[in-house]
């Protein structure tokens, strides 16, 4: 088997642990920030900044690496713009991620609570985008991944009878 | 395929439970805790459940339908996987969750710690299972590729 399909492999599945995370996220770590308490919430946050570094920014900046690394290990049988495509959704989700989401939990953070405030209602909206971008990463990986395996499956059969 | 993304998916769930959520609950506030703990129950089914729903059906699926390639046996190592996963929740993890924090003590530390020290199992049995799907999904295009060649 090819090195690219095991990477690809890896991607689809990290891609689908990153899209557990953000759907979580948005359903059910946001909604209950509003119940933590205003005295509560400083160390509260500080706590949540640092325990999603394991398990939300290092899984993410592993699947953007892995599709920078795919775009100069990929076959010919992969089309260049699905690789193109999943490295610009990467540079998307990333953006998003560091621009947009980020700030705006620091934002919810220095209002000691998220409660009424538009902040609040601002992050939700932006992590809605990032659910739709990983969202989108993973159903891309997933088809980019079978369409490689298929290929190969497809040349085998083809190599056999002829 | 579907039954293996959301395999994985499970898998990113359970680690940001175990890394994340729970290890948030004692930063909560004493008077909010029950409240808490009852609201966070509430926001797991759908984001949740129903994928879970859709693995496990998936898993029971694969024991008479199953791509070219996998073997019975893996689907039976998945199934049994799925099986004991409801059974340590059903048996164990459920009724702890519902003792873990009351509307006048607030959060029982001792249930707590207890609870993060067991969740492992559950942590370790859906990784296995996301593994499992790698597995098939590996197994998938190769075995044809293999049978043929």
């Amino acid at each position: 088997m090819k090195k690219n399909f095991w990477l690809l492999l890896a991607i689809a599945a990290l891609a689908w642990f990153n899209a557990g995370t953000v759907w979580l996220i948005q359903f059910s770590c946001y909604p209950l920030w509003p119940r933590v308490g205003h005295d509560a919430f400083g160390t509260y946050f500080q706590f949540w900044q640092r325990s999603t570094w394991s398990v939300v920014t290092l899984p993410f900046a592993l699947a953007a690496i892995g599709s920078v690394i795919l775009l100069f290990v990929a076959g010919s049988e992969l089309p260049r713009w699905m690789l193109w495509s999943g490295l610009a959704l990467q540079a998307v989700i990333e953006f998003v991620r560091w621009i947009w989401v980020g700030p705006l939990e620091q934002q919810v953070a220095r209002l000691s609570g998220p409660s009424e405030h538009p902040e609040y209602r601002r992050l939700i909206h932006a992590n809605w985008l990032l659910i739709r971008l990983v969202t989108a990463y993973a159903a891309l990986a997933l088809w980019t991944w079978s369409r490689t395996a298929w290929s190969a499956t497809a040349n085998r059969i083809a190599g056999a009878y002829c | 395929l579907i039954t293996s993304a959301l395999g994985l998916y499970a898998v990113g769930n359970i680690w940001l439970v175990q890394l994340v959520s729970y290890r948030l609950w004692p930063y909560v506030g004493r008077q909010e805790a029950y409240a808490y703990h009852i609201a966070w129950w509430h926001s797991i089914w759908g984001v949740l459940f129903v994928p879970a729903g859709v693995v496990v059906v998936g898993s029971v699926a694969m024991l008479w339908i199953r791509p070219e390639g996998i073997s019975r046996q893996s689907a039976r190592v998945g199934f049994n996987l799925q099986a004991v996963i409801y059974i340590v929740t059903a048996a164990w993890f459920g009724p702890l969750m519902a003792r873990l924090a009351t509307p006048d003590s607030g959060l029982s530390l001792p249930l707590y710690h207890l609870l993060m020290t067991t969740h492992w199992v559950r942590v370790a049995l859906f990784t296995a299972y996301g593994l499992v799907c790698c597995y098939m999904l590996a197994k998938s295009a190769n075995g044809l590729a293999w049978r043929n060649a």
